[in-house]
């Protein structure tokens, strides 16, 4: 756990750092991979760029909109740089769609979009994993293994490693289709790329959510994080599979 | 075809593999929903009770944290010398003064330790704080609760359970309101 990362008289917020440094390395490698997708690099990364801003907005207009009376009584709460004051789903949500509109806009079918975002998406994805161990969320159960690590008054799985970890074998197994990509002689299916990384993430989080300390269960102890990463498993693979079965265009 | 043979023909072998894997694993790994929240102790994390304090206020009265079972409370923890700390102190101020009566209490634990008091009773004279002010003179509470950063603050449900912390500042007066509306609503 390393909620402050203290440089002199600064103290940083690692929690609040690490997704902005997903950011930058996602972008680049996003930039860098999008010519071996056939994907003109500077297109695809305008449409990251404004997506991730109209995402921003959007996520602080998610939470305006919940507690307009809040911002009523102090309208320059609108502006603060308070990243509490974001809605994340939200802001995903508005992001999705301005990406949507701006590759209608730029001529890009949604799915080869899709796939040449799905490098930063691999990023972010170790980004927030790296997140939670540093606030300490996401922690796993109490265990007795030799690499628990003490974290809440108990010795538990270092749940946020694994995933971590499983994010960072997705990124690897991302990189190798794309160079697959580069090399053949014909550009893969759209969506091909994006679809796998869903199906490997989506796996890779109900086997680490199964060692989870803090997940949502109903009355009969099914974890619910694990009952939607499966079914979002279950969409992801039908969706690799028929397009990797799919003849060529 | 229906949707079910669809989804059947078009996973091969390796699909269904990957997918009985994690039906199995989350079937094997159903917990108990006791056991989630057993070896819990209090702890300064979201989802767990807030450790217990006792402190004197500046204004000499004891402050019990779990005295304060009920309320929706607001821990935050201060210092004078610390910037962001007076920033955010008239707008916490100003909540108290809205919310206070329907349940919320304002906890604002001051750094004694590295504070000197005579600081600390001009800070509160000049911004008209009218919440309670404990002060931390042995640095005990603020090692309990992991501040690394000030200020940081807590927000702590009728329960004394923590829904929410928010490191460094300064807060912005409306997320300030968000959360109190949030907790005062499991009060009423």
């Amino acid at each position: 756990m390393l909620p402050v990362l203290s440089l002199g008289p600064l103290s940083l917020p690692v929690p609040n750092l690490l997704p902005i440094v997903g950011l930058v390395l996602g972008s680049w490698l996003t930039e860098r991979w999008a010519p071996r997708l056939r994907l003109a690099a500077k297109v695809v990364s305008d449409i990251l760029f404004y997506s991730v801003l109209i995402g921003l907005v959007g996520a602080r207009l998610f939470v305006v909109l919940r507690t307009p009376q809040a911002f009523l009584q102090s309208p320059t709460s609108l502006v603060s740089l308070n990243p509490a004051l974001l809605d994340p789903l939200g802001g995903v949500l508005t992001a999705v769609l301005a990406a949507w509109w701006l590759a209608q806009r730029r001529g890009l079918s949604w799915w080869r979009l899709a796939d040449g975002l799905t490098p930063f998406l691999a990023v972010m994805q170790i980004a927030l994993a790296l997140r939670a161990a540093a606030q300490g969320d996401f922690f796993g159960l109490p265990t007795t293994l030799p690499w628990g690590v003490d974290l809440w008054g108990a010795t538990r799985h270092p749940t946020q490693l694994y995933w971590a970890l499983g994010a960072l074998m997705v990124l690897a197994l991302v990189h190798g289709w794309v160079r697959d990509a580069a090399q053949a002689p014909t550009p893969p299916p759209a969506g091909l790329l994006f679809w796998r990384f869903v199906a490997l993430s989506a796996f890779v989080f109900v086997l680490v959510a199964g060692f989870r300390g803090d997940s949502p269960v109903t009355a009969s102890g099914w974890r619910l994080d694990q009952i939607a990463g499966v079914m979002v498993l279950a969409v992801a693979l039908y969706h690799w599979q028929r397009r990797a079965t799919a003849p060529p265009a | 075809m229906s949707q079910v043979a669809r989804f059947g023909s078009a996973l091969r072998w390796p699909g269904w593999l990957l997918l009985l894997t994690a039906v199995l694993w989350t079937g094997w790994r159903r917990a108990d929903p006791a056991m989630l929240t057993q070896g819990r102790p209090p702890a300064p994390q979201v989802g767990f009770q807030a450790p217990d304090f006792t402190l004197t206020t500046l204004q000499g009265d004891t402050l019990r944290l779990s005295d304060l079972r009920g309320r929706a409370v607001i821990l935050n923890f201060w210092a004078s010398w610390c910037p962001p700390c007076k920033a955010e102190m008239p707008a916490m101020q100003r909540v108290y003064a809205d919310y206070a009566d329907q349940g919320l209490t304002i906890v604002a634990v001051n750094f004694t330790a590295n504070d000197p008091r005579p600081n600390v009773e001009a800070f509160v004279a000049r911004y008209g704080l009218t919440f309670p002010i404990p002060l931390d003179e042995g640095g005990q509470v603020f090692a309990a609760y992991r501040v690394y950063s000030l200020p940081t603050t807590f927000f702590v449900g009728p329960d004394g359970v923590i829904r929410d912390i928010v490191v460094g500042g300064p807060m912005a007066e409306a997320l300030l309101r968000t959360r109190a509306e949030s907790l005062l609503a499991e009060v009423k």
